[in-house]
């Protein structure tokens, strides 16, 4: 009788060790999921001001088709030997959207980015095949990886016909070593 | 003695039990505690980030949205401390700066520096704070000058805004 009492009560240790155990689980659980949604927004709102930002920014060119920076993207498909200062629209491109985007880097460090430009609605073939730009990292395009992307949409007239590009900025984190 | 011994078996597993209990009276009691900080930090994040968004769609501050005005910037720093006046339409205790990315060392906007100036603060104290940064354009109505005359200019800078908190 003395050992079935002993049973009985060891059972109920055991019992209310596995209920703390129970407890304790679902508190780390539940703790981990009380993560706020703000940051996953901040970044969605940051890489889609970013866009936009540097969309409107002005090149420091005064000419029509370099005066902003999607001015000079929209030239790189529908006037590419337009030239800008002394390079051609694209270059031109290439060059101040990487300048800006390194000084973003100062302020918010460890990020790469990709810039793509599509035609939307039509093919741009300057040189027989069908033409996209890409300025930055090209290997975000293929990899599997956490991205953030943003998109706008650049309309441009030419020759009385209206031209619509797709500007897409993708964003990843870049890996620490 | 075995009657006792008994005694002794069942004392020692209430004085156990009643222990267990403590425990997890005081592991609920610091799970609330911990729940009720981790939810004051998320509500005071979601307010840093949504003065963020009120800000850079402000007519007080902004030509359009995301793309501030410096002229009305200038005007507004130039007036002194104008704290009481904007915490009444944007609440307590926040801050925001903006800062053009021109690659130039930071000169303040003041009736004496406009325009070859980068940099607005309103309401910046040495508190701690949570904030936010996002990219957004200065419309510089005094952007470049030619021999035809005075052009605007867009530029490229960046918003800190946020909220102090103790």
């Amino acid at each position: 009788m003395l050992t079935n009492q002993k049973r009985t009560g060891q059972t109920t240790i055991i019992f209310i060790l596995i209920v703390i155990v129970i407890f304790a689980g679902m508190a780390v659980f539940l703790l981990s999921l009380a993560e706020t949604v703000s940051q996953s927004e901040y970044i969605t709102l940051y890489t889609y001001n970013l866009l936009s930002s540097l969309l409107k920014t002005d090149t420091g060119q005064t000419a029509f088709s370099c005066k902003t920076v999607s001015d000079v993207l929209a030239c790189s498909f529908l006037t590419p030997t337009y030239v800008c200062g002394n390079q051609d629209c694209f270059n031109f491109a290439d060059e101040t959207i990487n300048a800006r985007m390194d000084q973003f880097a100062v302020v918010k460090e460890g990020f790469r980015y990709l810039l793509t430009v599509e035609p939307e609605g039509f093919v741009s073939l300057p040189y027989g095949s069908p033409y996209t730009i890409e300025i930055g990292d090209s290997s975000l395009k293929e990899e599997k990886i956490e991205k953030i992307t943003a998109r706008e949409r650049i309309q441009k007239v030419l020759d009385g016909k209206p031209y619509l590009l797709t500007v897409t900025l993708t964003l990843a984190k870049k890996e620490t070593a | 003695m075995k009657a006792q011994m008994g005694i002794m078996e069942y004392i020692i597993m209430t004085f156990f039990m009643v222990v267990v209990i403590i425990v997890i009276i005081f592991f609920l009691i610091g799970f609330q505690v911990g729940q009720f900080t981790l939810q004051k930090h998320g509500s005071e994040t979601d307010r840093a980030l949504a003065l963020s968004k009120q800000i850079v769609s402000s007519p007080l501050f902004v030509k359009e949205e995301s793309v501030f005005d410096d002229g009305k910037l200038t005007s507004l720093t130039t007036l002194g401390n104008i704290c009481p006046e904007l915490e009444a339409m944007f609440g307590n205790d926040w801050f925001f700066e903006i800062t053009v990315l021109d690659s130039q060392p930071i000169v303040p906007c003041t009736r004496n520096s406009y325009p070859n100036c980068n940099y607005w603060a309103f309401c910046v104290q040495d508190e701690n704070s949570i904030s936010f940064d996002f990219p957004v354009n200065i419309h510089r109505s005094i952007g470049f000058s030619d021999s035809t005359g005075i052009f605007s200019r867009t530029d490229i800078g960046i918003i800190k805004a946020g909220i102090y908190v103790n």
